[in-house]
C-alpha cells in the first residue's frame, strides 16, 4: 500500500506506458494543483470583490439566509447520501446492490450543484469576511471544499491512484461540507429558529 | 479508462455558477441597496415611455412636487410609530423607515410629481408635499401604511455609514430622539450605536466611525 515507485510520470503519458506501474499518490500533483487554484480564486474573488448585500436565490423564503440556509440543508441531505453510498460502495455495509455506485454519482452531483447557488450568493453579495472566528472559519472552509471537490472529480479521472486516495478526498470533501453548513445554516436556525 | 464524467459534473458547476453569477449581476443592476444602485441612471436605453392613450399616470399622486431637503416624521405601522426619514436632492430622493429593532427599509427613486421610490422585497414609498412636509404611504413588510412627515433641520435628518465589518448602518434624527440600525452583510441587524449629531461620529466595537448625511446620488 505504502510502497510508492520512485519515478511518477505525469498522468498523461501513464496511459500510454505498457509495463503498469504500481499505483502512486504523486498523481494527485496535478488535481492538488488545480484544486488549490480554484479554493485560492474563490478566495481571492470573495476578498477582492465589492460585497453587493444583493444576489438571486430560491424565491418563497423569508429572508436571503434563510433561503441559504435551507438550500444548503438540501445539499448536506444528499452529502448524507453521499457518504453512505460510498460505504456501501468499499462494502462496509454489506453486499452493495448495482446500483450503488449510480447513486453515488447522481447525489453528488445534485449536492455540488445545489452548493453552487449557495456560494456564489456568499461570494457575490457578502464575500471573503474574517469579521469573527465563525464567519472566517466559513469563509475558509467554503472556499477550500470547492477546491477538494475539484481534485476529487480529477483524481476519479486517474487509475493508479492508491487505493485510499478517493475515500480521504471523498471523506474530506463530505467533511468541509458539512462544516460549512454547520457554521452558517444550522447557526441560522440556531439563532433565527427554523425559519421557512 | 479515462473518465469524462467528472469533467462534466465540473463543466456543469461551472456553468451553473456563471448563470447564478449573471443572474446576481442583473439582479444588482436593477435592485442594487441605496449605496449602489445609482451608476446605472446613467443608461438612457431603458424606460419606454408609456403607450399613447393606453396608460393614464393615475399611479403618481397629483400636486405639487414635493422640494429639496430633508423630512423627518412617522408611519403608522400597525399601530406603532415608526420614524421615516426622506432625503431630496435634485430630483432624487432616499427614504429610510426603521423602527430601531428589526424593522428597516430604504427606499430610492425619482422625484416627479411626486414621490415614488422602491426598495427591496416589494417595499415601495409614495408621496406628495403637504402643509410644509410629505405625506403619503408606505408600503413595508407585506402591508401599506399611511405617514406623514416634517421638513428636518439639522441635527434632524436622515445619516448613514458603514461599520468596521462593513455592516450598512442607518440612523434618523428628529426631535424626538434617534433610531437606527446597523446591518451585518449577512443580514442580521442590531441597534445602530449612539449617533452623536454634533459630530456625526459614533463609535461601533471600539472603532470610531463617521457618518454622512443620506446622499440620494449615491
Amino acid at each position: 500500500m505504502a510502497t510508492a515507485p520512485p519515478p511518477a510520470p505525469p498522468p498523461q503519458s501513464a496511459a500510454q506506458a505498457p509495463p503498469a506501474p504500481g499505483p502512486s499518490a504523486a498523481l494527485l500533483l496535478v488535481p492538488l494543483l488545480a484544486g488549490c487554484l480554484v479554493a485560492v480564486a474563490l478566495g481571492v474573488y470573495g476578498g477582492l470583490h465589492e460585497p453587493t448585500r444583493v444576489g438571486v436565490l430560491l424565491a418563497g423564503f423569508s429572508s436571503a439566509p434563510a433561503a441559504k440556509a435551507w438550500t444548503a440543508t438540501g445539499a448536506i441531505v444528499f452529502a448524507g447520501v453521499q457518504l453512505l453510498s460510498a460505504l456501501a460502495i468499499y462494502g462496509k455495509l454489506g453486499t452493495a446492490p448495482k446500483w450503488t455506485g449510480a447513486v453515488h454519482r447522481w447525489s453528488g452531483r445534485a449536492a455540488f450543484l445545489i452548493a453552487i447557488p449557495v456560494a456564489v450568493h456568499c461570494l457575490y453579495a457578502l464575500g471573503f469576511q474574517s469579521g469573527d472566528t465563525r464567519v472566517l472559519l466559513h469563509s475558509l472552509l467554503g472556499c477550500l471544499f470547492f477546491g477538494v471537490f475539484t481534485v476529487k472529480m480529477l483524481g476519479l479521472r486517474i487509475d493508479r491512484l492508491p487505493g485510499w486516495a478517493l475515500p480521504v478526498l471523498g471523506g474530506l470533501a463530505f467533511t468541509l461540507l458539512v462544516g460549512v453548513w454547520l457554521l452558517s445554516s444550522v447557526w441560522f436556525f440556531s439563532t433565527s429558529g427554523l425559519t421557512p | 479508462m479515462k473518465q469524462i464524467t467528472p469533467l462534466l459534473t465540473l463543466a456543469a458547476g461551472v456553468i451553473v455558477g456563471g448563470v447564478v453569477y449573471g443572474l446576481d449581476v442583473r439582479a444588482y443592476k436593477d435592485d442594487g441597496p441605496p449605496e449602489a444602485a445609482a451608476p446605472a441612471a446613467s443608461s438612457p436605453a431603458v424606460a419606454p415611455p408609456p403607450t399613447a392613450g393606453s396608460a393614464e399616470p393615475s399611479a403618481s399622486p397629483s400636486g405639487a412636487p414635493a422640494a429639496d431637503g430633508s423630512y423627518a416624521g412617522y408611519a403608522q405601522v400597525k399601530g406603532q410609530r415608526v420614524p421615516l426619514a426622506i432625503t431630496i436632492r435634485a430630483g432624487r430622493a432616499i427614504a429610510y423607515l426603521c423602527d430601531g429593532q428589526s424593522l428597516e427599509a430604504w427606499f430610492k427613486g425619482a422625484v416627479d410629481t411626486g414621490l415614488n421610490l422602491v426598495g427591496k422585497n416589494g417595499a415601495a414609498l409614495t408621496g406628495r408635499s403637504a402643509s410644509g412636509g410629505i405625506a403619503g404611504e408606505v408600503t413595508v413588510a407585506g402591508g401599506t401604511y399611511a405617514y406623514t412627515l416634517q421638513e428636518a433641520r439639522k441635527p434632524s435628518g436622515l445619516y448613514r455609514a458603514t461599520g468596521p465589518t462593513r455592516e450598512a448602518i442607518g440612523w434618523i434624527v428628529q426631535a424626538g430622539g434617534q433610531v437606527g440600525l446597523a446591518t451585518s452583510p449577512d443580514g442580521t441587524s442590531r441597534p445602530a450605536p449612539v449617533l452623536d449629531p454634533a459630530t456625526l461620529t459614533a463609535t461601533v466595537d471600539g472603532a470610531q466611525i463617521t457618518a454622512a448625511p443620506a446622499d440620494p446620488e449615491e
